[in-house]
């Protein structure tokens, strides 16, 4: 049967196109846009500058424009999208027609993306002043077009995640508008780094900033390196964040009662699998030299142990990720799968379970490729056990201690800060501690959750034996995970008595009622 | 059709609902009544399944709230109080976008949908924008939009509030002619004469508790047994009082400030037919007799035991 489109994308559509004031700012930004790019394409040709240099200013100052108005304007305004609904008090009845979350989210999504998208369009012609000096390619622009486009799917999914996370309209808008400035700065500077570290391999342009990668996929498309590290790359990384920030929106729209954690679980399958591309990308596209590039053999430890560290932030990420869990699988799951509990399910014991596999699953993706990749002395095969398993251990610690004060506090966001500062206190004990009493030194060490890395840094650096300190501390940390896994498996099972006792109370309650009714007189 | 079964709920440290315990039966209009803050609003939330309760349990049409939310939402439509409505849309487009949301089948749209519009009489406003509508209006396009799925049961939170004499009116009648098609309806309000003449059934909460529920009669009778009857007579008749004083059937006479008298008593309506006669017997020119009815104001007083809330 043919599906019929997404509702809230044709309500959206209808409602936005009329009000005035996206009419107003529809024209209001492409004349801005269009006045300004005008403005520095005469002073630039009014100062004798080569014609295609023009050209390429004109380009730069459009698309950056064009990424201005996107990240100041597109966070802000999708991230009104649930909480008008909230305030405008539609949203319950919006629920109660029993539409998927998920399907309000996307339409949302969508209706939003194709809403800025016309914005980005409608300012489009105004880049074609670029083509009367030259020195711009049509397919350098389709290519900054597609990257444009690109920034502004992550910054709507970014507002309509924040928009079902938070209450209030007002808040919603500083949250999401504060907090996306960053992401866009370091997001530039990081793309503007790497067509610099880049700017060896593949031919381009000059003065491109970090509009270089249009350059790239215009002239090296096809070119399997260029294609990997330039598309391929980028692609999932961006699809992967939207993917997230759209997988949270809708756990927020859900009910309680629902499964919140699978969706989470599927996308971290899928980000493991991001991090196998990148090893993918690294060692065999580029570090295999046909892109061009040669390594040092002493730069792929570096790599190798670069590629351990990056797997450590995504270890920990799925370990505040999956901290966040109920003591029980929600019960609409367990009325559905006709169970109370799974392996790998919903639920604290499941969920930490789940967690602590794909932790284990990216440390030891990043570890074998350390073991295979890597110098096969015993120095660093050591160095990248260590680092391994301190990663593993440190991340499960966090994830048990996380999910076991989230049973405990019945608070998601608290649990998680909660357990980072402890990391953070127990750090900077070990930290002082040993500067205080430096006889001690050792045994502050020990306390350190990163005297794993320390450790084996130390080893490789300083071309010393390896420091026991670093494994005592993963073995010390190993114990505390593992008194935690026993509390929280404590909790749960309490709490699984404290619902059953609960139900036989409601339905003896019942019970006795209509046994009541049932002998009254009538 | 409706079962709330031992319900509590607590909202932080405040406990908002305590054991509530109240059953609608099907095809009645069934009020909800009692001051601000009594627990109404919470519990209608709870039978629309958008909150679940700490203890107890609610079932629609056999369907538990909490275990089986879809399926209490395919036979339940609730307009909540303080609606809302999108405005830059018409009103054909609100009401196809929310037959589209309930994944109502293709075939069948067009036809639910004017049955719908017919009987909320929103004919003539179909392609008008919905910013443009007056209050009354909006109220019936939100009653329009939970009928779009043909539900068993409406559940309508405050569904005067706001509204003009004319609309009340047109609300009351729009709700007498939902009965008559067979729905249950549950209404809430805390404004009594709104729901005098609709309501069959009534539960009383205050302060999280039910304190009566069942049909306005029997409640009557049951929070007082007598019964009043307010008689005029001819000019002022001193005396009057002790005639009626003496029969044993009657409990109190007095008269009010009008000059009516009331009198209180216990029995049936051979008992006003023997106080008619007694009156015309003693002399008295008899102008008006009319029997209290067991009105939700005086209930409600007698329940609460006219408590300041």
């Amino acid at each position: 049967m043919k599906r019929e489109p997404n509702p809230i994308l044709i309500k959206e559509l209808r409602a936005t196109f009329r009000t005035p004031l996206f009419v107003r700012f529809l024209y209001l930004a492409t004349g801005v846009v269009g006045i300004l790019v005008l403005m520095v394409g005469a002073i630039a040709a009014s100062e004798g500058t080569p014609p295609a240099q023009v050209g390429q200013t004109v380009f730069l100052m459009f698309f950056g424009l064009a990424v201005a108005v996107v990240s100041l304007v597109v966070p802000a305004a999708s991230s009104t999208t649930i909480t008008a609904e909230v305030e405008g008090s539609t949203f319950e009845s919006l629920l109660l027609t029993g539409m998927d979350p998920a399907r309000i989210v996307v339409g949302k999504f969508l209706a939003n993306f194709a809403t800025f998208g016309l914005v980005v369009v409608a300012m489009s012609p105004v880049v074609a002043i670029a083509f009367l000096f030259g020195g711009v390619s049509p397919l350098r622009i389709f290519w900054a077009f597609f990257g444009l486009f690109v920034l502004l799917a992550i910054a709507v999914a970014w507002g309509v995640s924040v928009s079902a996370r938070v209450r209030t309209t007002r808040t919603a808008i500083i949250v999401s508008t504060l907090l996306f400035q960053p992401v866009v700065l370091y997001g530039t500077v990081f793309v503007g780094v790497a067509g610099f570290a880049m700017s060896g391999v593949f031919s381009s342009a000059e003065n491109l900033g970090p509009f270089w990668f249009a350059d790239t996929l215009a002239l090296h498309f096809f070119r399997l390196d260029a294609f990997v590290l330039v598309f391929l790359l980028p692609i999932y990384a961006a699809g992967l964040t939207i993917w997230f920030l759209l997988a949270s929106a809708i756990a927020s729209v859900r009910p309680a009662a629902e499964d919140r954690s699978t969706p989470f679980k599927v996308w971290a399958l899928a980000a493991l699998f991001g991090q196998v591309l990148v090893l993918f990308a690294a060692f065999e596209v580029v570090a295999g030299g046909r892109g061009g590039l040669s390594f040092d053999p002493r730069d792929w430890d570096d790599l190798a142990l670069g590629l351990q560290f990056a797997s450590a932030a995504l270890a920990f990420f799925f370990a505040a990720l999956f901290a966040n869990e109920p003591p029980l699988p929600p019960r609409l799951w367990q009325l559905r799968s006709r169970r109370s509990h799974s392996w790998l399910g919903p639920g604290a014991a499941g969920t930490t379970q789940a967690g602590i596999l794909l932790i284990g699953a990216s440390v030891g993706l990043a570890t074998g490729v350390a073991f295979l990749y890597g110098n096969s002395s015993w120095r660093y095969v050591t160095a990248f056990a260590l680092t391994g398993a301190t990663t593993f251990v440190v991340a499960s610690f966090y994830l048990y201690l996380g999910a076991w004060l989230r049973v405990t506090l019945r608070s998601g966001a608290a649990a998680r800060v909660l357990a980072f500062l402890v990391l953070l206190v127990t750090l900077i004990f070990a930290l002082l501690g040993r500067l205080i009493v430096p006889e001690l030194k050792s045994a502050f060490d020990c306390f350190s959750p990163v005297q794993g890395y320390v450790a084996a840094v130390e080893q490789l650096s300083r071309h010393r034996a390896l420091d026991t300190t670093g494994p005592i501390s993963v073995g010390l940390y190993a114990l505390l995970t593992l008194t935690l896994y026993l509390l929280l498996r404590a909790r749960v099972r309490r709490a699984q008595v404290r619902l059953d006792e609960r139900r036989a109370h409601t339905e003896s309650l019942a019970a006795a009622r209509e046994a009541a009714q049932a002998g009254a007189p009538q | 059709m409706i079962r709330v079964e031992g319900v509590s709920h607590r909202f932080g440290a405040m406990q908002v609902l305590h054991d509530v315990w109240f059953h609608v039966p099907a095809g009645e209009v069934f009020g909800f009544i009692g001051p601000n803050g009594a627990g109404k609003t919470t519990t209608l939330r709870m039978i629309a399944t958008l909150l679940e309760p700490d203890v107890g349990r609610v079932l629609v049409d056999g369907h538990d709230c909490v275990d089986d939310p879809q399926a209490v939402r395919k036979v339940l439509g609730f307009m909540p109080d303080g609606f809302g409505v999108y405005e830059r849309i018409t009103v054909l487009e609100y009401l196809e976008f929310f037959a589209a949301a309930h994944d109502l089948p293709l075939a069948s749209r067009a036809k639910n949908l004017d049955a719908v519009v017919a009987l909320t009489e929103l004919g003539d406003l179909r392609q008008r924008e919905i910013a443009a509508l007056s209050k009354g209006m909006k109220q019936r396009l939100a009653i329009a939009r939970t009928l779009l799925h043909d539900p068993k049961v409406l559940v309508l939170d405050e569904p005067a509030n706001g509204l003009d004499p004319r609309a009340r009116i047109e609300m009351r009648d729009l709700i007498e002619q939902l009965q008559s098609l067979g729905k249950t309806v549950l209404l809430s309000s805390h404004i009594l004469t709104e729901l005098s003449d609709m309501v069959t059934s009534v539960a009383i909460l205050e302060k999280g508790k039910v304190l009566r529920a069942g049909a306005v009669d029997a409640i009557g009778k049951e929070v007082r047994p007598d019964r009043a009857l307010r008689m005029r007579f001819l000019g002022y008749q001193e005396g009057s009082e002790t005639i009626f004083s003496a029969h044993p059937d009657v409990s109190h006479v007095e008269r009010d400030a009008d000059g009516l008298l009331r009198v209180r008593y216990q029995g049936g309506d051979d008992t006003v037919a023997a106080l008619v006669r007694l009156a015309v017997e003693g002399g008295l020119d008899v102008v008006r007799v009319e029997p209290e009815r067991d009105d939700l104001e005086r209930i409600f007083l007698e329940v609460t035991k006219g408590k300041l809330q």
